[in-house]
Parts: C-alpha cells; structure tokens; sequence
C-alpha cells in the first residue's frame, strides 16, 4: 500500500518490452538496485512492466546490447498529473483566483451575532454596532473591538459588559446586562390592615409590629411600622414586612322571591303592514286588537344607493300575550337565596371548599313576598397589605 | 568450511537463510509465492518461472497465468496458479 502510494507520489511508467533475453535485461535492473512491479507476459516475446521514472532513465544503458526494444506504454503518477495541469492554463489560473477571492472574502465579517439580550432591545445594540461600523461587510481590520464595546457601554446603562471577538467571518457580540433590583422593594412603607378583625398572628420580618395577638384592628391601621431608629437615635424609614394573620368576617345576603311572573301567549294574532318609499312612511299600521302584545319584525328592503332605502316593507306580526304568576314553592326559593349569597362570597375570594361548618353563621328572613338569607363566615386570613409611606 | 556454518547455525538455532544466505520461500495457498535471498531471474512465462539461489540452487515453480507481482533485489512475488515447485542442484 505505502509501496504504491510512493510510486504513484513519484510517477512510474508502464513499457512494453519486446525481443527475446528480457529476463537478461531484468537481471541488469535488479542488479543496478532498480524495481519492477506489475510485470505480465501478454505474449511470447512481449512483456509488460512497471518501473519509475528514475530507474527508466537508467536502464537505457543496460539495454544498448540487447535485442530488446522498450516501448513506454503509460504514463502515471502526480508529477505526470502536475504536467498536465500546466497545459491547463485556466483551470490552474482559476484555481488561484479563487484561493485570493477566498483570501480576501474572509477578511470581511460576514455574520454578526448578539448574545445575551433580555431588557435591552437588539434594535438599539444594532442601531450603535452600525454606527460603529460593524455590519456585514465591513473589514474585519477596521474593526476595533475596544473602542465599540467602551461605545455601547457609554451609550446604553443597562448593560454591564460588552465583549465583541471576531471568528473567521463571524463578529461575537456578548453582553451582560446589569440586573437591576425591583423597584418595588425599594419602596419604605408600613403593613396595614387590609380589613376589619382581630389579630391571631404577629410574624414580623421587618420593621416594629404594632399590634398584639386579640387586638382589634380597622381597615387601615398601621399593623408593623416601617419606621426605626438608628444607633445615633435617629428616626429612619425603613421597608416593613412581614405576615399578619388576623380572624376576619365576610358577610353576604341572597334574596329569593316566592313570585315569578310568566309571559304566555294566548294563540291570537293580528299581521299589519308598512310600506316605506324613499324614507317616508306610508301607514297602513292599525292599532293591534290587544292589550298586551309582543311584535315580531320582518323587512324586506330594496337598497339603491347604500344607506338610501328606495322602497322598503316592513311585516309586523303582533301576539297576544298574557301575564302568569307562578308561585315558586319555598324550598326552591331558599335554595336559589343561599346559592346567590355564595356567588357574592366568591366574588370577594372566599373558596367555599375551604370554610367548615363551624365557621358558618346563617339567617333567614322570611315575609310574604320572599326569603332573605344573610351568611355569615368567619376566617382566619392574611390581612397584612403594604403601603408606601410618602416620601419626605 | 560449509559443514561447519550449518553444523553451528543447528547448534545455535540460528535463522539458517541468513547465517547460509539460502533462498526463502513464502507460500500463501496455490496464488502466491515470494521468494527471498535470490540471484535473479533465468526464464519468465506465464506456465513457469525459473529463479536463481545461492548454492547452485534453481528454483522451478510452475502454474497458470503467472506473473511477476514484485521483482526486487531482494525478493520476488510471484501471483498465479501455481502447481509445483522444483528445486534442481547444479
């Protein structure tokens, strides 16, 4: 394999050896330290053999006295290869233009990557990296990272780094934006009671509680005050937190009639028509026979110009209708009482699943007309809520 | 004085084709011989091969559709057919 891959690297040539005392002439070669592969007899005074280029132009001494004639058959190998490449002018001048293109192509940047954005906008990265020049197209010696990454860090605050590398083609652009605290910690202020009860829990992660465990508090009393005082005796604003449990009541009231009027109709009705041309109404309308009625509609418009009715008709069909009361039996009304007073609890944030028994307090009222029902819960909850003391 | 050499190279167990410079004959199957420590070539064709040793040696092989794979100075292959091998003393 190496053996051939030398001889291919060096070049041989295929002769064809023709006359008797070949086998002479071998002898000479091999004698002269020169090799032969590949060798075949095509006939019975015809051989062929392979030799490299240096050992033919050795053996032609050794063959002077023989009646052999050598001819050379092929030709094989890279340096062959290379001269025939040099025939090719073209391919060979193309072969080059196209390392230089590549050369010169490979000194622009060709893509440009930003990494690392989250509140900043690309847009704006983008808008300073072109005023600075970096864009596809621009020549990678023209760039000085430097000065472009001191840029953006000047022009935008939100970020805390720049670093800008150029591989091949491609320009890196990494930023690390500084991560700015949440402006609503920032804030000083006090935990006040959100509503009304009475306190069950103190747990204070900052500022000085004021309230105690069975005090009463109202909506809007101050429960932990943000305020302190430093070791110099100082009154100083702080941020208060911390979790206020307190037991508190929602109240709620459903009502339910007994009565529900019912409209029904009778079966009578009475048809009247209208008719319209270009806006103005030609009455044929009469007065239903009814007391009380309820109208269907139906038109029938032809439409000239949009918008301008040229002729329209309108159907009016009226129905006698008569009104029931329908007595709703009690049960059904306290029923459809409790379930609109829990409707309103919910909407207040109360998970019904979560309330027991013990903690329900129901009343009912009951006159003529309907029934009331008042439900009373009582809970534990976090009544602790944060206000923003006003700034000084 | 050759008496002698091989009476050594059986006492010291030695390579007897480097320490007598015979020739050393490799056989893989019936396609393929090569043959080291020859002298040359005295007859090639396509039914025998004739291959000059040391010693007065001549190594005949004989086959089909013979040829030389290799002709170096220091070995020949020989690929093929081959069906015998002679060896005749001068």
């Amino acid at each position: 394999m190496i053996q051939r891959l030398w001889a291919w690297l060096t070049g041989y040539l295929v002769l064809k050896f023709k006359g008797p005392g070949v086998e002479i002439l071998f002898n000479r070669i091999l004698d002269a330290d020169w090799d032969l592969w590949d060798i075949e007899r095509l006939s019975v005074d015809t051989l062929i053999a392979k030799i490299s280029i240096k050992g033919f132009r050795k053996i032609r001494p050794l063959v002077r006295d023989l009646p052999v004639r050598i001819n050379i058959v092929g030709k094989y190998g890279f340096p062959f290869y290379l001269n025939k490449a040099q025939t090719r002018y073209f391919l060979f001048i193309g072969f080059i233009v196209f390392a230089i293109l590549l050369y010169y192509l490979s000194g622009f940047i060709w893509f440009v990557q930003i990494t690392g954005l989250e509140q900043v906008s690309k847009e704006e990265v983008i808008e300073i990296l072109i005023d600075q020049g970096v864009q596809v197209g621009t020549r990678k010696t023209d760039l000085s990272p430097r000065s472009i990454e001191n840029q953006i860090m000047s022009e935008i605050s939100e970020i805390a780094w720049v670093g800008i590398s150029v591989r091949g083609v491609l320009a890196k652009i990494q930023i690390v934006e500084k991560s700015m605290p949440d402006p609503s910690t920032q804030l000083v202020g006090d935990v006040i009671a959100a509503r009304d009860g009475i306190i069950t829990q103190v747990m204070t992660f900052r500022g000085i509680p004021q309230v105690r465990v069975g005090d009463t508090v109202r909506k809007g009393d101050v429960l932990i005050s943000g305020e302190y005082y430093d070791q110099y005796g100082r009154k100083q604003h702080g941020r208060a937190e911390g979790l206020v449990r307190a037991r508190v009541w929602y109240e709620a009231i459903g009502e339910a009639a007994f009565y529900r009027i019912i409209q029904q109709r009778t079966g009578n009705s009475h048809t009247g028509y209208v008719l319209k041309i270009g806006g103005k109404e030609l009455g044929f309308r009469k007065k239903p026979p009814f007391e009380n009625y309820v109208v269907e509609k139906s038109d029938w418009k032809l439409d000239i110009v949009n918008g301008f009715q040229l002729l329209q008709t309108t159907k009016l069909v009226y129905y006698e209708v008569v009104y029931e009361t329908v007595v709703i039996p009690e049960e059904e009304a306290r029923a459809l009482a409790l379930m609109r007073a829990w409707e309103m609890l919910e909407a207040e944030g109360i998970e019904k699943h979560k309330i027991t028994e013990t903690q329900i307090r129901e009343y009912t009222i009951v006159d003529d007309y309907g029934v009331r029902i008042g439900l009373l819960v009582e809970l534990e909850d976090d009544i602790g809520a944060f206000a923003s003391a006003k700034q000084e | 004085m050759a008496k002698l050499l091989k009476a050594m190279t059986d006492i010291l167990e030695l390579p007897s084709d480097i320490m007598m410079s015979l020739p050393k004959i490799e056989i893989i199957g019936n396609m393929e011989a090569t043959i080291e420590n020859h002298r040359g070539l005295l007859e090639y064709t396509t039914e025998q091969i004739s291959i000059r040793g040391n010693k007065g040696i001549t190594l005949i092989l004989r086959g089909r559709k013979l040829r030389l794979k290799r002709l170096y100075k220091e070995e020949i292959t020989i690929q093929g057919f081959l069906l015998d091998i002679e060896f005749s003393i001068d």
